[in-house]
C-alpha cells in the first residue's frame, strides 16, 4: 500500500531540465529528418537529372540523325539522279518532286536551284523561279566536292518563297540543306528545306513539361534552334559546348553560377550537328511539388512542439508549486494532528507518526484495522460506522470523541474526518485527522478547580476580616479596625502634611444606667449613641467602640478648632437625645451625657497615632475631672 | 416492319419527277439481289473506316448499314469511294445509298437526294502540338497562314466562302493533309467531328482547334440516287427507327461520336 502522502520527493532541477532538453531534442529530430530529408530528395533529383539528361540526349540525337539521314538520302538521291539531261530540262516536274517528300514530315521542300540561285524546279510549285541570295545558301563561299550534302542557317521563313521575298513568317523557322551537282563547271544546288517544327514537335512531346531546354547545335557550339528562345548563359553555353565538342562527341558539363544549369551533349558522328538538353537545377526545387508541404510540416511541427513545451513546462512549473504548497500543508497537518488514512470501508492504509506518538501503537498493529480499535469501546459500537456512513456520502465529518491508547489510556481529540476523491468524484480514501485536545480539557477543569477556590477564600477572608475588626453590638469598628485603619489615616494626613483630628467620648455613668437599668437598656443605650453620633459625622470620618461605653472619632483632615465643634456638636447631640428604652425593659425616658477629650495632629506634625490617642485620652480625664459632660481640649501652645 | 406509305408520300414520287416512276425499283432490286450496294469512304475514322492493321472495316455506318441489310433481309457489299467521286457513283448507281456521314450541303442536294440527317457536327481544325503560329482558332484566318482542305469535302466550299487572309489549300491524296501539316507545308487543316476524333486518338504530335464559335454546324445525312421515293422513304424511316429505339446512340456512342448525334 502507499506509504502516507505526507512527504513529497520533488527534484525541481531534474525536471526542469527535462522539460527544457526534451523540446530541444524534439527539435533536433525534426530538422535533422527535414533537412536529411531535403539532402536525401535534392541528391536522388540530381542523380535522376544527370542519369535523364544524358540518357535522352542519347535517344533524341538518334532520332534527330535519322530524321537528317532522311534529308540527305533524298538530296543524295536526287543530286544523283540529276544527270546532265535532267539540269537541261530544267530539273524535275513538281509532282515528282512532291511524291519524293510527301511522306517525309522533315522535308517541307526539294527545290533545284540554277547556278545563278534561282529556283528551276521544286516540289512546291510556288517556289519555282525566285531567287535566292547566295549567302543564305549552304556551305556559301566553301569549297564543295560534288553530293556532300551541307548545312546552313536556320531562318524565320515557311519555305523559299517568302525567304526570297524576306518575309518572315511569324512562328516559323526553316532550316536549309543543300548538295551540289556539277553540269560543266556550272554548280547547281538541290535545296532542302528543313521543317525544324518536326523537331520542336517531336521534342515537346518527349518532354511535354519543357523541364529541359533541347536544342540542336552546330558543332562550333552555336545553336541552331532550341525549344527555348534563348538561353540566359548562351555565349557561357556556345563557348563550352565547342570545347568539349572539339574534344569529345559526347559528354555532360556543368555552368553557370552556383553549376546552375547542367548540360548534356550528343555530336552527331554523320551529322554536322550535336544535341544538346539543358537542364536548370534550380527546376528540381520545383519539381519537388511536395517541398514547401514539408517545410510547412516542419514548421508545423515546431509549432507545435514549442508551443506544446511552454504549455507543458508551465503547466509543470503550477504543478511543482503546488506539490511543494501541498507538501508544506501535509507536513503542517502531520506535525499538528494525528491523521489516519483508511480505504472506503474504514480499513486503515495509513497512520502518521503523530498517531502512533499519542496511542502508542505500532503502524502494523493499526494497518487494516478501523477505527473502532482507538475508541477501545468509549464508543457505541457503531459510531465509526455511522461516521463512515456520513463520509461516504460526501460530507465532512466533525466532533469530540474520547479514544484510547495502547495502554489504554483515554485521551480527547477533535476529530474531523474528510472523504478523499479521486479526479472523477469518486470517494477512494477517507482521512481522519484528530487533534488532542486532553490537555485543553485538564487545563479548563484546573482553571475551573481554581476560580472556585479563590471565590470560596475571598468569602472566607470577608466573613474573617468583618468580625475582627467591628464591634457586634453597634457594627462599628473595635478597636483593632480602628487603628488599622487610623494609622492608614495618619499616615496618608502627614503624607499630605494635612492634620488629623481624634475625639476620645466616654458616657457618664454608664456603669450606673446598666447597674440600675440592667444590661439590656446599656446595650441599647450603646447602640443608639452610635447611631446618633454616626448620623452627624462625614463619611470620611471613623467612629469606633474601643470598648465599654468609650468611643472614638477620628477627623481625617480636620485641625484642632474644627475637632473642637464637632465634639461639641456630638457633646450636644447626646444631651439632647432623651432614649426610649422600653424595648428593653427601662424607662421610656432615659438620658445620657458624654464627656469628650480632643487631640489634634494640628500643631504636631509626625504625631503617632498613639500619641494622639494618648492626648485625646488625657484631654477626656481632664473633662471627667471638670464635671463630665464637656468637651476638653488641650491648650494650644502660643 | 412492314411499309406503309400515307398518301402524301405516295404522290411525293410522282411530284418529283417524271423519271421517279421508272427508277422506284431499288427495292426490288435489293429484294431480287439480295444484296445492299452501300457507298463508303475507307478513310473516314470513325464513320466508314478500314484499319490499316486488319482491314476490316468499322465505324458508326459500317454498324448502321448492317442493321439496314439485316432489316431488308439482304447482304452488304461495300463500294469504295471518296467524296470527289461519290456523286458520281451515286448517279452512276454503283451504290443504293451512301452511308458515309454526307454532310448535306446545296451541291450536292442538287445531285442526290439527302435522307433525315442522323449526325450534325461543327468544323475543326488539327495543327502541330508545337505550332507557334497557330495556338488558338481565331489564329488561323491571318496572313501568312495556309489552310488544307481534303478535295470534295464540304468544308471545301465552307473554306472558300469563310477565310478571308488565310490561304487555302486543297488536297487530294489519303494522308495528305496530314502531312501538309506535320512537314509545316500548311498551318493547319480543317475537319469534322468523326476525322478530329481519329487524330486525337491515333496521333501524338497533332492538335485539336475548337471553333471559338459556331461556325457552321452541317447535317450528314444518308445519300441516295435521285429519283426513288420509296427508297428514300425506306431510309428516312430507318434513321427515323434507329433514332426512335436508341440503336443509333448505342452505335455512336461504341465510336464516340455521341456529342453530334443528331436528336431531331
Amino acid at each position: 500500500m502507499d506509504a502516507p502522502r505526507l512527504d513529497f520527493k520533488l527534484e525541481p532541477r531534474k525536471f526542469r531540465r527535462l522539460f527544457r532538453l526534451l523540446p530541444a531534442l524534439a527539435l533536433l529530430l525534426i530538422w535533422s529528418v527535414y533537412l536529411g530529408s531535403e539532402y536525401f530528395i535534392r541528391h536522388h533529383l540530381e542523380q535522376g537529372l544527370e542519369q535523364r539528361v544524358q540518357r535522352d540526349a542519347l535517344l533524341l540525337e538518334d532520332h534527330g540523325s535519322r530524321a537528317l539521314d532522311s534529308v540527305v538520302s533524298r538530296l543524295k538521291a536526287v543530286a544523283a539522279f540529276s544527270g546532265p539531261t535532267v539540269l537541261r530540262a530544267g530539273g524535275l516536274p513538281s509532282e515528282t518532286l512532291r511524291d519524293l517528300i510527301l511522306d517525309n514530315p522533315v522535308l517541307r521542300s526539294l527545290s533545284l536551284l540554277d547556278p545563278q540561285g534561282r529556283v528551276i524546279a521544286s516540289s512546291e510549285a510556288a517556289n519555282i523561279g525566285v531567287r535566292l541570295p547566295a549567302n543564305v545558301l549552304p556551305g556559301f563561299g566553301r569549297r564543295h566536292t560534288d553530293r556532300e550534302v551541307s548545312f546552313g542557317r536556320v531562318l524565320p521563313h515557311r519555305d523559299l518563297g517568302d525567304l526570297a521575298r524576306e518575309e518572315p513568317a511569324p512562328g516559323l523557322s526553316l532550316w536549309l540543306a543543300s548538295t551540289t551537282v556539277s553540269e560543266a563547271g556550272r554548280p547547281f544546288r538541290w535545296v532542302a528545306v528543313i521543317n525544324t517544327d518536326y523537331f520542336l514537335n517531336f521534342w515537346s512531346r518527349y518532354d511535354p513539361q519543357q523541364h529541359d531546354d533541347i536544342g540542336l547545335y552546330d558543332y562550333e557550339g552555336r545553336l541552331l534552334f532550341a525549344q527555348a528562345p534563348s538561353h540566359p548563359q548562351a555565349d557561357m553555353l556556345a563557348r563550352l559546348l565547342g570545347q568539349q565538342l572539339r574534344a569529345r562527341d559526347l559528354g555532360w558539363f556543368d555552368f553557370g553560377p552556383h553549376q546552375r544549369w547542367l548540360l548534356a551533349y550528343r555530336g552527331s558522328a554523320i551529322h554536322p550537328v550535336a544535341l544538346a538538353i539543358v537542364a536548370d537545377r534550380d527546376q528540381l526545387g520545383q519539381q519537388d511539388s511536395d517541398r514547401t508541404k514539408r517545410l510547412l510540416l516542419a514548421l508545423l511541427s515546431t509549432l507545435l512542439v514549442l508551443t506544446r513545451s511552454t504549455w507543458l513546462y508551465r503547466w509543470y512549473l503550477r504543478y511543482e508549486t503546488s506539490v511543494a504548497e501541498l507538501a508544506n500543508q501535509a507536513r503542517a497537518i502531520g506535525a499538528h494532528v494525528m491523521a489516519a488514512e483508511s480505504d472506503p470501508d474504514g480499513r486503515i492504509q495509513a497512520v502518521n507518526q503523530a498517531l502512533l506518538d499519542k496511542t502508542g501503537y505500532q503502524e502494523d498493529e493499526l494497518i487494516g484495522q478501523t477505527l473502532d480499535l482507538l475508541a477501545g469501546g468509549l464508543q457505541p459500537p457503531d459510531f465509526h460506522a455511522q461516521i463512515r456512513a456520513t463520509v461516504r456520502s460526501g460530507q465532512i465529518w466533525k466532533g469530540l470523541l474520547q479514544n484510547q491508547g495502547k495502554a489504554g489510556e483515554p485521551f480527547w481529540v477533535n476529530a474531523t474526518v474528510v472523504p478523499f476523491t479521486d479526479a472523477w468524484g469518486r470517494i477512494t480514501r477517507i482521512v481522519s485527522l484528530y487533534s488532542d485536545i486532553s490537555d485543553a480539557i485538564g487545563l479548563a477543569e484546573q482553571l475551573a478547580d481554581e476560580r472556585r477556590l479563590r471565590t470560596e477564600l475571598a468569602h472566607l477572608n470577608e466573613t474573617l476580616t468583618t468580625h475582627a475588626n467591628t464591634d457586634p453590638l453597634t457594627g462599628l469598628y473595635n478597636r483593632r479596625g480602628f487603628e488599622s485603619f487610623a494609622q492608614q489615616a495618619l499616615l496618608a494626613s502627614s503624607h499630605y502634611a494635612r492634620p488629623t483630628s481624634a475625639l476620645m467620648l466616654d458616657l457618664d455613668h454608664f456603669k450606673q444606667v446598666n447597674d440600675h437599668h440592667g444590661h439590656a437598656v446599656g446595650d441599647l443605650v450603646l447602640r443608639e449613641m452610635a447611631r446618633c453620633w454616626s448620623s452627624q459625622l462625614r463619611s470620611s470620618d471613623l467612629l469606633a467602640r474601643l470598648g465599654g461605653e468609650e468611643f472614638c472619632v477620628l477627623l481625617p483632615n480636620t485641625g484642632l478648632n474644627d475637632a473642637r465643634e464637632v465634639a461639641e456638636k456630638l457633646r450636644a447631640a447626646c444631651q439632647d437625645t432623651a432614649l426610649d428604652a422600653r424595648a428593653a425593659g427601662g424607662p421610656g425616658r432615659l438620658e445620657v451625657t458624654v464627656s469628650i477629650g480632643v487631640a489634634s495632629s494640628e500643631r504636631a506634625p509626625g504625631l503617632s497615632l498613639p500619641q494622639l490617642l494618648n492626648q485625646a485620652d488625657r484631654a477626656l480625664y481632664d473633662a471627667k475631672r471638670g464635671g463630665r459632660n464637656r468637651v476638653v481640649s488641650p491648650v494650644l501652645q502660643p | 416492319m412492314p411499309l406503309r406509305p400515307g398518301p402524301l408520300l405516295l404522290l411525293l414520287p410522282l411530284a418529283l419527277g417524271l423519271g421517279a416512276g421508272a427508277r422506284a425499283q431499288t427495292l426490288d432490286e435489293i429484294r431480287r439481289s439480295g444484296t445492299l450496294k452501300v457507298c463508303i469512304w475507307p478513310d473516314y475514322f470513325g464513320i466508314s473506316y478500314r484499319s490499316p492493321r486488319t482491314g476490316a472495316l468499322q465505324g458508326l455506318d459500317i454498324d448502321l448499314s448492317r442493321e439496314l441489310a439485316r432489316e431488308l433481309s439482304a447482304r452488304v457489299e461495300y463500294v469504295e469511294t471518296d467524296f470527289t467521286r461519290l456523286l458520281d457513283d451515286l448517279q452512276a448507281r454503283k451504290c443504293q445509298v451512301a452511308m458515309m456521314a454526307v454532310g448535306v450541303t446545296a451541291a450536292r442536294a442538287a445531285r442526290v437526294d439527302f435522307s433525315t440527317p442522323y449526325l450534325r457536327s461543327d468544323i475543326y481544325a488539327i495543327a502541330t502540338r508545337s505550332s507557334r503560329a497557330v495556338q488558338t482558332w481565331d489564329d488561323i484566318d491571318q496572313p501568312g497562314r495556309i489552310v488544307v482542305v481534303q478535295k470534295g469535302t464540304y468544308m471545301e466550299p465552307l473554306m472558300q466562302k469563310t477565310l478571308r487572309h488565310a490561304a487555302l489549300r486543297t488536297v487530294e491524296r489519303p494522308q495528305e493533309r496530314e502531312h501538309e501539316v506535320e512537314s509545316g507545308r500548311a498551318d493547319v487543316f480543317i475537319t469534322d467531328y468523326p476525322y478530329s476524333r481519329r487524330m486525337l486518338m491515333n496521333t501524338d504530335w497533332a492538335r485539336l482547334l475548337a471553333p471559338s464559335r459556331i461556325i457552321q454546324l452541317t447535317d450528314y445525312a444518308y445519300a441516295v440516287p435521285r429519283g426513288d421515293a420509296s427508297w428514300l422513304q425506306r431510309i428516312n424511316e430507318f434513321v427515323a427507327q434507329i433514332k426512335r429505339d436508341g440503336r443509333l446512340a448505342q452505335t455512336a456512342d461504341r465510336h464516340g461520336l455521341l456529342p453530334i448525334v443528331a436528336r431531331d
